[in-house]
């Protein structure tokens, strides 16, 4: 999964919103629409983009189509969490040492 | 993915300085001393592009962080028309974080200073379901 798209796909709140409700169940397009002050068709797109990125599946069940998350895509925002959660704690360090170090 | 179904975005680092809040301010908003700790927050070269939102000084500052994901395919780009691939890709590989310091002043005289580093703004109230 490129990173990049992973992170425009959920920059959006509202795509975000989406999606962290379709990680809790499989829903349909106008369920997920129900509790969401936006329309039907913006809801599909935003539903596109989540696919494009990965982070959204969808199962066709005869007429129906129902989507959920998909956490693979979610590999790549658990790498730059990972990679800050090491980052912040290096920097901090060296902050205290510039601290130490100043108006001497 | 935390247990609430959120998205697991945002990393929180704390601690405790001796120094008081004013002279921590003043490590976090030169460019001289940012640049000894953290990085150069301008200039030329791969890295960080950052841009103040808020500031409150010796209490908080808040930037944004766009940082470029280190794509492999990126050093195999073509040279010739570098210029225009590189700022697509740029634009393409920008990943828009936001930073905040808040700094608290202790008992001691000291300062703590709390780090929060998340990859998305919070979700607005209007964008939730109902």
């Amino acid at each position: 999964m490129v990173e990049s798209e992973v992170f425009r796909a959920l920059a959006d709140p509202t795509r975000r919103a989406l999606f962290e409700r379709l990680s809790q169940r499989e829903m349909s397009v106008s369920e997920l629409t129900s509790g969401f002050t936006i329309s039907q068709p913006a809801v599909s797109q935003h539903l596109a983009a989540l696919k494009g990125a990965g982070l959204v599946a969808e199962r066709r069940e005869g007429r129906n189509v129902f989507y959920r998350s998909d956490a693979r895509g979610l590999d790549a925002l658990a790498k730059w969490v990972q990679r800050y959660r090491v980052f912040w704690p290096e920097r901090v360090d060296k902050l205290k040492r510039v601290l130490k170090d100043m108006d001497k | 993915m935390n247990d609430h179904g959120e998205c697991d975005d945002t990393v929180v680092v704390e601690c405790d300085l001796h120094e008081p809040p004013e002279k921590v301010w003043r490590a976090l908003t030169e460019p001289e001393l940012v640049a000894e700790w953290l990085l150069p927050l301008t200039g030329e070269g791969p890295g960080v592009d950052c841009e103040v939102i808020e500031s409150r000084p010796n209490r908080l500052l808040r930037y944004s962080w766009r940082d470029r994901a280190n794509d492999p395919r990126d050093l195999e780009a073509d040279v010739a028309g570098a210029r225009d691939a590189a700022d697509a890709r740029m634009e393409r590989d920008a990943l828009d974080s936001i930073v905040t310091f808040e700094l608290t002043r202790t008992d001691a005289g000291g300062t703590h200073l709390r780090i929060i580093h998340t990859a998305f703004e919070q979700t607005p109230a209007w964008a939730m379901a109902a």
